[in-house]
């Protein structure tokens, strides 16, 4: 026993150093190899006097994003051969508390797609850089609003606007037709708030099957301000406190989140979880694609995973409701440029061809997603149809930037656990009021 | 013996969540979620099972390499582990030197400050030392640990005294007493030392996410994240590699298990 | 407990435990001491962590600490998760290796099948049985008369559903060091007890308990430490809510270093936590010395 045990230990022993002394063989000659490959490229071409430059790419795994990408890397090196572009594709869930720490380190990718609601935090806290001129003004009027205006930290864009995400409410066309309910078919005719809870209500009703929920989000209640706030934003007057719920320099929410009209939605947010009991308190996963729910409401690329996982599922997508003025939460990931790159003029150069429409083509061409070009968003056939037509009139018409600033990840956070804690039947006054005097008091960091 | 029901209550309290993972990882997507709620047993068995979900993980996406570099890791990460701190917690326990309960002090505290708090200057230090997106950067920051030679150290002073004496007598020589004397009597400290290590290690997940970026250096709870997309999380993906990657420790426990027969250690040396 | 030698072999002996300290001291400096000696320094200052733009403020973020409402309650929740976690998890665990010892060999693999499941899956399987609406945990309930209870979703019934649920995870861990613990007494101290004719609550009381001490010390000041550091299941499950019942100091350190881009007070926490516990730690070993 004694001995079978050492013999073990020391096989094991062994064995890891075998491990590790292969890894470290196996880094050793890398460095030699990459220097053969780059000295005859630099021989060859010596009289252009270009460096080969290889510029690290990182951006969150998702559906087709890696090829859709590697297709615009492709395009971008054909015309600018000295350039190597190297991709890091992290797990989705992880990429939003990787970034600080990347940042941290001694070398950030050079170029990493930051989702629009942080890009000016990043901005403010000197991780990322300005990208100058590499925009001219008919660029910028090209872009939609509201990607610029998250983008945009005094005076200058620090983000890139490529693609775009929005929101629209599917629904099972099965069910609405078994209740005899015809919804919106266009963002003008889009129900309010109080019309879709009566119409989805008898939809409920008359379902075959007692576990049908009325209304359920990617996760329930949704943690993230992208789905929950537009309500509570929704209840006040264009330009209004509550309707900005966040002041202009982006430093204060009293007087803003605490206003009549705020309450009153955060009442009817509580309603449609407890009163209405039309969306379920705690996550059900799948519930819109096995046919436990009427509605989901859910981003514009939802329909192909839809198609994709539940095929046999009809269904069809109409626009978010409002309570008094229609607005939607239209937000991507946007490129930007590492203040500790040392290749930031051809890190700039490459997030203008990724943003330009013919990189937008080279990733469109494997991989759909909608642009945040208007020119594109109105050109390309797919958008001009429904279902998709509906998120694109959303984008034109109705959609806005989420409350951002400096403070933007901080207002996200506390703001969005407060609607998940209001949706499980918090007291209103109280839980209102504690999230506005945290959040008071960490904004001031920023005045 | 142990009553019966007492057993089978006890076992059903801790299993039945993993029968759910274990039968979940043999449905199609469709029907994850399907048959949660109401509770029957279609909640626990697959209405029609499949074995896409394993195929899809092993040929697609390359999961066998995470698999072997999870092990691997875990391997070279143990036994390291287990030299280097039953050293040290020998050292603490059986000898008396000067500052030894200082040190004692020094290392625990280590386990006082949360891992959050200093992972950035940890992953600086492994960026400067040049282990960025390597084997080492994912094995040597966790090599000592202030558990196990807290836990070792308790174990070594348990010991009597008489054994030790003897086999001085005996003209053995410290580090002879430590490996004949003294390891195979703490065994089953040291099985459960390698046990839990090697789970911390399986479960390391925050940290390859941080150090590695190569695809070859995946490991298991990074391939998993991996099937988590802004646009759809691949459940049925999900819980099959969950249930992957809890085989192989079951299997190691089901092995290491006999260490905790009764009697291993009364009897001293020969 | 120590050998005592003439002190000729004393330098021997400092040599021995010099070498079997050294590779252990090495690993402690290079990937714990200069990080926390660099985060001790951090607490003194106003850091930026992307920027990496310092500001030297001496004790403000410790002034800061003092006064923080938040701290406090993050705190105190951390206490309500100490408490309702530690002591259950240990005497359950004590009880299951008693079984365990004389039950069925599987019975040890069967409680150790949690340990080793990914916490991710956990949380997702854990969320749907404490389902308020549709959970398999109401249906049980339903069953026997009880009326619906919100689990996660309620500011009161959160903290004990988590702290449940970690017991359920990690009682196999702990199980596992008692084992090892029970293993190593000497078969012939019960012979001879026996005979004296020590009933088995005797047997338990006089010498299984006093010759585990060992093991309780370890397990209680890390279980303790572990309690106190508790960061994953809430980040997972709760994110501290509902209205912050779930809030503890890590998750609220983690908050200020990421979130709130307030490293240096981050930092601050962490040295006063640190502090704290090992007070405690301290404080147990010393008595359990003396006893």
């Amino acid at each position: 026993m004694n001995t079978k045990l050492r013999y073990l230990f020391v096989f094991v022993l062994a064995l890891s150093v075998a491990i590790v002394g292969c890894q470290s063989t196996d880094d050793e000659p890398a460095p030699a190899e990459e220097l053969a490959e780059t000295v005859p490229a630099e021989e060859v071409a010596p009289a252009e006097e270009v460096e080969p430059v290889t510029l690290r790419f990182m951006f969150p795994e998702g559906a087709g994003r890696g090829p859709g990408f590697d297709s615009a890397i492709a395009a971008y090196e054909e015309l600018n051969p000295h350039i190597t572009i190297e991709t890091e594709s992290i797990p989705f869930g992880e990429y939003g508390g990787l970034l600080p720490v990347q940042f941290a380190g001694d070398s950030p990718a050079d170029v990493a797609l930051v989702d629009s609601s942080a890009v000016i935090s990043y901005a403010y806290n000197g991780a990322i850089v300005a990208l100058g001129d590499i925009f001219n003004q008919s660029d910028v009027d090209d872009f939609l609003p509201s990607l610029v205006d998250q983008s945009t930290y005094e005076g200058q864009m620090y983000g890139a606007p490529f693609f775009i995400s929005t929101q629209g409410v599917f629904y099972n066309t099965d069910m609405f037709a078994a209740a005899g309910i015809d919804p919106p078919t266009s963002v003008e005719e889009a129900w309010t708030w109080p019309e879709f809870v009566e119409n989805v209500s008898r939809v409920v009703e008359s379902a075959e099957s007692d576990d049908v929920w009325g209304l359920v989000f990617l996760s329930n209640p949704p943690g993230s301000i992208s789905w929950s706030l537009p309500v509570i934003r929704s209840n006040g007057e264009p330009g209004s406190n509550t309707f900005m719920a966040l002041s202009a320099d982006g430093t204060e929410v009293s007087g803003y989140l605490d206003t009549p009209e705020a309450m009153e939605a955060y009442q009817f947010w509580q309603d449609l979880y407890v009163e209405h009991g039309l969306a379920p308190q705690g996550d059900v996963p799948d519930a819109f694609g096995n046919g436990q729910a009427a509605t989901m409401i859910s981003f514009s690329a939802w329909g192909s995973v839809l198609n994709n996982v539940f095929p046999d599922l009809n269904w069809d997508i109409m626009p978010i409701p409002y309570l008094e003025t229609h607005i939607v939460h239209a937000s991507h990931f946007m490129p930007t440029v590492a203040a500790k790159s040392d290749y930031q003029e051809e890190a700039k150069a490459f997030v203008q061809f990724l943003s330009s429409t013919e990189g937008f083509m080279a990733y469109y061409d494997v991989t759909s997603d909608m642009p945040a070009r208007i020119s594109l968003l109105n050109g390309l056939e797919e958008f001009q149809v429904r279902p998709l037509s509906i998120f694109k009139d959303e984008l034109l018409t109705v959609a806005h930037a989420a409350p951002g600033g400096p403070g933007g990840a901080i207002y996200g956070d506390i703001v969005g656990s407060l609607l998940v804690d209001i949706a499980q039947g918090a007291d209103i006054e109280a839980a209102v009021d504690a999230a506005v005097t945290e959040l008071d008091a960490q904004l001031t960091q920023f005045k | 013996m142990v009553r019966l029901p007492v057993v089978i209550g006890v076992a059903f309290f801790f299993v039945f969540p993993y029968l759910w993972l274990a039968g979940s990882s043999f449905r199609p997507r469709e029907e994850i979620f399907r048959y949660v709620s109401p509770v029957s047993w279609r909640t626990f068995v697959p209405v029609a099972p499949t074995l896409d979900n394993f195929r899809h993980l092993f040929f697609e996406l390359n999961f066998g390499r995470a698999l072997a570099n999870s092990l691997g890791i875990a391997v070279v990460t143990v036994t390291i582990t287990l030299f280097i701190c039953s050293m040290i917690a020998f050292a603490l326990a059986r000898i008396r030197f000067p500052g030894r309960e200082i040190v004692f002090t020094l290392i625990l505290a280590t386990i006082l400050i949360p891992f959050e708090t200093i992972m950035v200057s940890v992953f600086l230090t492994v960026q400067r030392l040049g282990l960025f997106d390597s084997y080492p950067a994912l094995i040597l920051p966790w090599v000592t640990d202030a558990f196990i030679i807290f836990l070792l150290r308790q174990h070594f002073r348990e010991i009597s005294d008489e054994l030790q004496d003897a086999a001085i007598v005996d003209g053995c020589s410290l580090f002879r007493v430590y490996w004949n004397v003294m390891l195979p009597n703490i065994r089953p400290a040291l099985v459960s030392a390698a046990f839990v290590k090697c789970v911390f290690s399986w479960d390391a997940f925050l940290w390859p996410l941080i150090v590695t970026r190569d695809p070859d250096l995946t490991v298991v709870q990074l391939a998993i994240s991996r099937l988590f997309t802004d646009q759809n999380v691949l459940w049925e993906l999900i819980f099959a590699g969950a249930f992957v990657g809890t085989v192989p420790l079951i299997v190691l426990f089901l092995f290491l298990q006999r260490y905790y027969v009764e009697g291993v250690v009364t009897s001293g040396f020969k | 407990m120590d050998i005592k030698r003439p002190s000729a072999h004393a330098i021997e002996q400092y040599r021995s435990a010099l070498l079997l300290s050294v590779p252990a001291l090495v690993g402690l400096a290079v990937f714990w001491y200069m990080p926390t000696i660099q985060a001790v320094v951090l607490g003194f200052q106003d850091y930026n962590l992307m920027s990496g733009s310092q500001a030297w403020t001496g004790v403000e973020n410790f002034q800061t600490a003092a006064t923080d409402p938040l701290l406090r309650l993050t705190f105190l929740n951390t206490v309500v998760y100490f408490l309702m976690e530690v002591p259950l998890q240990m005497a359950l665990a004590l009880a299951l290796a008693l079984l365990v010892r004389r039950g069925p060999a599987w019975l040890r693999t069967v409680i150790l099948v949690p340990t080793v499941t990914s916490m991710v899956v956990v949380s997702v399987i854990w969320g749907l049985m404490y389902h308020p609406n549709s959970g398999l945990i109401n249906s049980l309930l339903g069953s026997v008369g009880v009326a619906p209870q919100p689990f996660l979703t309620s500011a009161q019934q959160a903290m004990p559903s988590i702290a449940l649920l970690m017991i359920w995870k990690n009682v196999g861990f702990s199980m596992l060091f008692f084992l090892a613990g029970l293993v190593s007494i000497p078969g012939n101290y019960y012979e001879a007890a026996e005979t004296d004719g020590a009933n088995s609550a005797q047997l338990f009381r006089y010498i299984t308990l006093p010759l585990l001490r060992g093991t309780v010390v370890f397990l209680l000041i890390t279980n303790t430490v572990t309690a106190f550091k508790v960061f994953t299941p809430i980040f997972l499950i709760t994110e501290g809510g509902p209205i912050n019942a779930t809030r503890v100091v890590v998750l609220y350190i983690f908050e200020n270093a990421f979130r709130f881009n307030k490293m240096g007070y981050a930092a601050a926490i962490s040295v006063l936590l640190a502090l704290f516990l090992l007070i405690i730690s301290v404080y147990s070993l010393r008595v359990s010395r003396t006893k």
